[in-house]
């Protein structure tokens, strides 16, 4: 097979395309991670749920905009409820119990999605307005993933300004440095997590709307996507923006050149990466802070 | 005869220079005490003889070994010991155990899972001794948790001593007791063997005035001056900088217990 | 002389080792295999647990299991080997792989050290999955088990497999019990609760959490290697991170660092999944339901909140000599 570059720019945009993905789900539990060093595996669930509910709304009638407008805010809020009811409650329990109880919800909530929607796979057609592909660099590219890119990219720099130019961006950042000092200081760590969570929960959504149309509705398609997630987190590094930035493209590419070049072993490409850069920086690339010892 | 020295110790944070150029010679038997305003890069040398902290340039050298190199375990395990400025134990376990574990690892007994630990009666003997010498005899059989604070800062310096060191350094070893605790930490430091090499870094200048040979003063990363009790009392720069005179900057240890 | 946290344990760990054997061989033949599955479970929770007491939690635990299962089934079925030495060999290649992994994973902690297990566990799977020597993703079939005719014992037997995996799983009890009171043990109890302390008396915190990931991976293998006789059968499936998140789970619900723990959460999740899968069609509703009850009302699991409560109880039976707190 010779070397086909549209066939590698193709690629490179798939790859940046699926990062954009990765980033939205990673930013969220690494912050929550960073900021409260609470492991919410149920984020994926998010996920999923928001594009179940696209999916229902898409049934009724709506545009995948209105999709993309309601779904993501019924997750949050659905969220913020589980939150409030039940994962506040092991805000000080060790990583482990999170896990418990995080797995419990994903458990319980994926049963009941399957009991409302069955287990068959379902679909949510992409937005017209990118229906069609689209001429660039020389290659038609389907359209509606390079919105995928571009919102990923709005994301990421809405972020980047929300968090270094404004107040609240300021206490989430000394949050996450050292928590305890912040605390002192007078910052009401605990309204500034809701804020977060909410968030973090509503990126998730988000991402659970635009993946629905290409990946397509199941249960289970947390499960698929939470661990490259976790993946992301850790060789990003915890609770930093560049972290979730640099860790999703690094996975993104590696998935899906992994894919091209060692079809066999797809998973394996991403398992290195991760291996090598954990061997190299213990902590992930860019954490938001340095760890000290176990724990 | 364990003599430590160290030769242009620097280290840097970033453009933070916490340790410049230090060189000293601690010989082997005396007592040295550490002062200096917080900030002044205490406790980082310390971090740096323990090996805790590996120094941008410079190199320590223990009888005439260098052992820049060394990391805190294999220092550990040549002599040089350390207390830790918080207390720093198993917390889960008892006195006993704790001074216990030290003992074991001390000893290469460790290593031995073939055999329980309740039949090293040796390792166990000398625990107890230890805990007598730091005068915890009575609360061996406490758990660290139930452990009054001024306790757990002896048993602090128990775990350092179980290390069979040559040179102890021992960070605040007072900080945060109450006056009769630190009476009682006094008197413990002031009983150490004396062919131990003991570097403390002390707020209490009681304390180090009558325990040390020799006093050095950090500021900002180096050693503004180094000599006898007598002499620091006397040096018109310490007096100048730490003892309030001419109205300069107030060290946190003046601030706190005003010079005789 | 009150009972003491060790004692309760001990005592509990000897009346489940008692009620599983006496439950187990007067029940019928269906029940007999759940009673091996609780028990190769539980020998796997005993192996997440013993590492678990240097501080260490893995997620990829499954990669040990697996790899017992295909060293013992691959050597028994495309090599011939008997089992007995096939059973040696998943052993041998648990403790070998641990030392090589362990090289660079122990070198993490925490939720890195979660995510390293996973990623090397995931990439075992990867290879399983689709290498022709296994036929890949459709397993293998035609494992043997150990040959113990010579014995009076016919493993063949569903009743006496189970009987001899109760058995394994109580020798694997009583040596992780007897590991903990030898000074390598108490060593790992001082790292789980403060390495750099144990790093500044001279204890090369390194090597012993190498020594316990290798420990802990040869009975990961072994009881990979019961499964795989168990079933008869070898399947990737054995090696995916579902399987490692199983044992963290029947080990957080029976209580971490305690063991007897891990096998009553063992025996439990065995016959909870049974009980509900053979009963409601969604059953993965019920489990979940029950994990965050766990999680909210018994945070330390069933054994832990019951060492809690002894503690407790023995605090206010005879309160420690009151001494001023201060600082």
């Amino acid at each position: 097979m010779g070397f086909d570059p549209q066939f590698f720019a193709e690629q490179l945009l798939n790859s940046l395309q699926f990062a954009m993905l990765l980033f939205l789900l990673a930013i969220g539990l690494s912050v929550i991670f960073g900021l409260m060093d609470y492991l919410n595996l149920a984020h994926g669930t998010i996920y999923m749920l928001a594009a179940y509910l696209a999916f229902s709304l898409t049934q009724l009638g709506g545009s995948f905009w209105v999709a993309l407008a309601f779904a993501p805010l019924a997750a949050t809020a659905i969220g913020m409820v589980l939150y409030l009811l039940l994962l506040k409650r092991a805000e000080t329990e060790t990583h482990l119990v999170q896990v418990l109880l995080t797995v419990g919800v994903i458990y319980a909530g994926t049963d009941i999605l399957r009991i409302i929607y069955g287990d068959l796979p379902k679909g949510v057609n992409q937005p017209e307005l990118f229906a069609a592909p689209v001429n660039i660099f020389g290659i038609t590219y389907p359209g509606y993933r390079l919105f995928i890119i571009g919102l990923g990219l709005v994301t990421q720099i809405g972020l980047y300004f929300a968090l270094e130019r404004t107040r609240l961006g300021a206490l989430v950042r000394a949050g996450v440095d050292d928590r305890q000092t912040a605390e002192t200081l007078g910052v009401n760590i605990s309204a500034v997590f809701m804020l977060v969570f909410a968030i973090g929960t509503y990126l998730a959504g988000v991402a659970g709307v635009v993946a629905a149309p290409i990946f397509g509705v199941y249960p289970g398609m947390d499960a698929t996507i939470i661990i490259l997630v976790l993946i992301v987190v850790v060789v990003g590094g915890l609770g930093s923006l560049k972290g979730a930035i640099l860790g999703s493209l690094l996975i993104g590419f590696a998935d899906t050149f992994g894919k091209i070049l060692l079809p066999q072993f797809a998973m394996v490409m991403i398992y290195l990466v991760m291996a090598i850069v954990l061997i190299f920086r213990p902590t992930g690339l860019l954490p938001a802070r340095r760890f000290t010892g176990a724990g | 005869m364990s003599t430590l020295l160290t030769q242009t110790l620097c280290k840097s944070f970033g453009s933070l220079a916490v340790t410049q150029e230090v060189t000293l010679t601690f010989e082997s038997g005396k007592r040295y005490a550490i002062i200096g305003p917080n900030g002044a890069g205490k406790t980082t040398f310390f971090n740096l003889l323990a090996g805790n902290l590996k120094p941008d340039t410079g190199h320590i050298l223990l009888d005439g070994r260098d052992i820049t190199s060394l990391d805190v375990t294999s220092r550990a395990r040549i002599g040089i010991a350390r207390s830790f400025q918080r207390n720093n134990l198993f917390a889960e376990m008892t006195v006993h155990d704790n001074i216990t574990m030290a003992c074991a690892i001390q000893d290469n007994v460790a290593p031995v899972f073939w055999r329980p630990m309740s039949g090293f009666a040796a390792v166990h003997d000398k625990a107890v001794g230890i805990a007598r010498q730091v005068g915890l005899e009575d609360d061996r059989h406490t758990a660290v948790r139930h452990l009054s604070y001024g306790s757990q800062r002896q048993l602090e310096v128990a775990l350092a001593l179980a290390c069979k060191p040559k040179v102890l350094l021992l960070d605040e070893p007072t900080s945060g007791m109450s006056p009769q605790e630190t009476a009682r930490m006094d008197h413990l430091i002031k009983a150490l063997p004396r062919e131990l090499t003991v570097i403390v870094i002390e707020h209490d200048m009681d304390i180090v005035l009558e325990f040390a040979d020799q006093i050095v003063v950090l500021d900002y990363g180096r050693v503004l001056v180094q000599g006898t009790p007598a002499e620091i009392k006397n040096s018109a720069i310490v007096r100048q900088r730490y003892l309030g005179e001419e109205g300069v900057a107030v060290g946190s240890h003046s601030a706190q217990r005003p010079s005789p | 002389m009150a009972m003491t946290r060790n004692n309760l344990r001990l005592s509990i760990g000897v009346a489940v080792a008692v009620l599983a054997l006496i439950t187990q061989l007067s029940t019928g033949a269906f029940a007999q295999e759940l009673f091996a599955e609780a028990a190769i479970l539980a020998v796997f929770a005993l192996s997440l647990d013993l590492l678990a007491r240097s501080g260490l939690v893995s997620f990829g635990h499954a990669g040990f299991l697996g790899l017992g299962a295909y060293t013992f089934g691959g050597l028994a079925v495309l090599q011939n080997w008997p089992p007995s030495l096939a059973m040696a060999a998943a052993l041998a290649g648990g403790i070998v792989s641990g030392l090589i992994i362990g090289c660079f994973a122990v070198r993490t902690s925490g939720a890195f050290f979660i995510m390293v297990t996973l990623a090397v566990a995931e990439m075992f799977f990867s290879w399983v999955f689709r290498s022709p020597l296994f036929n890949g993703a459709d397993g293998m079939g035609g494992v043997p088990r150990l040959d113990m005719r010579a014995m009076g014992l016919d493993l063949n037997n569903p009743k006496n497999f189970a009987t001899f995996c109760i058995l394994i799983c109580i020798c694997v009890w009583i040596f992780a019990e007897y590991i903990i009171v030898t000074p390598f043990g108490r060593t790992l109890d001082a790292i789980r609760q403060n390495a750099n302390r144990v790093s500044a008396v001279g204890g090369r915190v390194f090597s012993y959490r190498l020594a316990a990931f290798a420990l802990s991976g040869a009975i990961g293998a072994l009881s990979g290697a019961l499964k795989a006789q168990h079933t008869n059968f070898l399947s990737p499936d054995l090696a995916t991170w579902v399987v490692s998140g199983d044992v963290l789970i029947a080990v957080v619900i029976g209580g971490m660092g305690t063991f007897v723990g891990g096998i009553i959460g063992s025996g439990l999740l065995v016959y909870l999944k049974e009980i509900l899968s053979s009963n409601f069609g969604h059953w993965y509703l019920f489990l979940g339901g029950i994990f965050i009850g766990v999680a909210l009302i018994l945070p330390r699991g069933i054994v832990g909140s019951l060492l809690d409560w002894l503690d407790r109880r023995n605090a206010r039976n005879n309160p420690a000599p009151a001494r001023e707190e201060e600082a």
